[in-house]
């Protein structure tokens, strides 16, 4: 594993944006974790008749007129739209200077992507025939459409990339956009993950597969991520985008800077397409990776943003991952899919802007409905934890065995 | 009238494409004019194709608004 080598670019957050079921705003994101509460409720989306599980965290509040014309909200998946306004607001956060723009670059992370919109348009094809597929439909579903609208959007000239890896992709996005820069290859990215997964076919796919939490009867405390009695994750919408800038030039423009993103990890369990390694060897070796990258130990990490979907088997895995690598002197631990669900795709995106936030303020939220943790583990519950300046990790431990984790450290003092 | 009907429904349907229903005039360039380039022609007609309840290939070819609008008499006639 190469160490840190000299002269190689620094990069810092000087945007973010999100949309998610906690909120609009990042103020309204943060508040709603630092609240414990959950935001999970029976699904408005669609006609959840016949389903075992029939709630999600949904976005409630999304209103696409505000950054689309009427032509784009019929053509565009809402995944890509959560991701436009989402991705705007960081730009628009960011406040950035003229810029080359064949040196700036859009990564976006999905799992699914356009899926509900090929729902819809497969549904088109088998009732009424082929001919009456939507001319752009291909484009809609297009996984890397996302990326591609950000890119002209913004103008943005450099690479756009899409990238697939499940729970991992959001957090493999902003990694990759890392490397983008370090490489010499980009002065700006803007990356993150979008996913609107909370349509028919993914909620019939996990629950079948037996993934969700099946507490129909009280679905506001059903994702209780490391708790004593987690059944299952609930599924959520969101996106999330950073605007990652070379250190240098942030600087000079004095910029605003949220962090510094400062280590990215990667590696895969090789050993099944949903059950984790037992031990978590993987995932505590690529924690490990995120670090060295980062020229830190994990003796320096200040808080963990596990990544914590409340199933029995990750949690578990994840526990042991970070035991083994931290030892006794571990750090406080939390996730913030008790408070809006597992969004797939987006997740990793999610959590690195909270991740971020908790750097910033020097306060990690609680982890929404846990109550009784079993595993060892100090997790943050009851209320907000204080903690000390220093180094975040954020996990993500994705279905296939994709494991991704991003360190981010305090920006550096002006 | 059916011509005022074909008007009407081309108007609305044209909503989806943030066309101004004031700018649908006859002589109006469907691309120029109205900015739809192909791949808009083609959605259009699709969605006209629904309304009128016939086909209407070929009408994603039309140039002018007055075109399109004669293409669809003739296939309704």
């Amino acid at each position: 594993m190469p160490l840190r080598q000299e002269n190689v670019p620094r990069v810092m957050v000087t945007g973010l944006g999100l949309r998610t079921p906690a909120g609009s705003t990042v103020n309204a994101f943060w508040e709603g974790l630092l609240s414990g509460h959950s935001f999970a409720a029976p699904i408005r989306g669609f006609d959840t008749t016949g389903f075992p599980v029939n709630f999600a965290c949904e976005i409630r509040d999304f209103e696409p007129r505000d950054y689309l014309r009427q032509r784009e909200l019929t053509n565009l998946d809402r995944s890509s739209q959560l991701g436009i306004a989402a991705a705007a607001d960081a730009i628009e956060d960011a406040a950035l200077a003229p810029i080359d723009s064949t040196r700036c670059a859009v990564v976006a992370g999905c799992a699914m992507g356009g899926l509900g919109s090929l729902h819809k348009q497969v549904a088109v094809v088998m009732s009424s025939g082929p001919q009456r597929i939507n001319p752009l439909a291909a484009t809609i579903f297009m996984p890397n459409a996302t990326a591609s609208l950000l890119s002209m959007r913004f103008g943005f000239e450099g690479p756009s990339l899409c990238i697939a890896t499940a729970c991992a992709a959001g957090a493999d996005a902003i990694g990759e956009a890392l490397g983008l820069v370090r490489s010499g290859v980009a002065d700006l990215v803007v990356a993150g993950g979008a996913e609107a997964a909370v349509i028919p076919a993914t909620m019939a796919a996990f629950s079948r597969l037996g993934a969700l939490s099946q507490r129909v009867d009280d679905p506001a405390t059903a994702s209780r991520p490391y708790d004593r009695d987690r059944d299952g994750f609930v599924l959520g919408e969101a996106a999330a985008f950073l605007v990652l800038e070379r250190s240098d030039l942030a600087l000079t423009r004095k910029a605003r800077i949220y962090a510094e993103l400062a280590g990215y990890g990667r590696n895969c369990d090789a050993y099944h397409l949903t059950r984790p390694v037992p031990g978590g060897i993987r995932a505590k070796q690529c924690m490990g990776l995120a670090l060295t990258d980062a020229g830190l130990a994990p003796g320096d990490v200040m808080h963990v943003n596990g990544h914590g979907t409340s199933t029995l088997l990750n949690d578990e895995t994840e526990a042991q991952a970070i035991c083994a690598l931290f030892g006794i002197d571990r750090p406080p631990v939390t996730s913030i899919k008790g408070a809006v669900g597992h969004s797939i795709g987006a997740a990793g995106a999610l959590e690195a802007v909270a991740t971020i936030l908790s750097v910033r303020n020097g306060l990690v939220p609680p982890t929404a409905n846990c109550r009784h943790v079993d595993l060892n583990l100090d997790v943050v519950i009851d209320r907000p934890r204080r903690i000390r300046k220093g180094p975040g990790i954020s996990n993500s431990f994705a279905f296939g065995g994709h494991n991704a984790s991003l360190v981010f450290t305090p920006a550096p003092a002006s | 009238m059916l011509e005022d009907k074909i008007y009407e429904t081309l108007r609305d349907a044209l909503l989806e494409f943030d066309v101004d229903p004031a700018s649908v005039v006859p002589a109006a360039n469907l691309e120029d004019d109205l900015g739809l380039d192909s791949l808009d022609r083609l959605s259009a007609m699709i969605v006209l194709e629904d309304r009128f309840g016939v086909s209407l290939s070929g009408l994603d070819k039309a140039g002018t608004v007055g075109d399109a609008v004669e293409m669809v008499l003739s296939r309704l006639g």
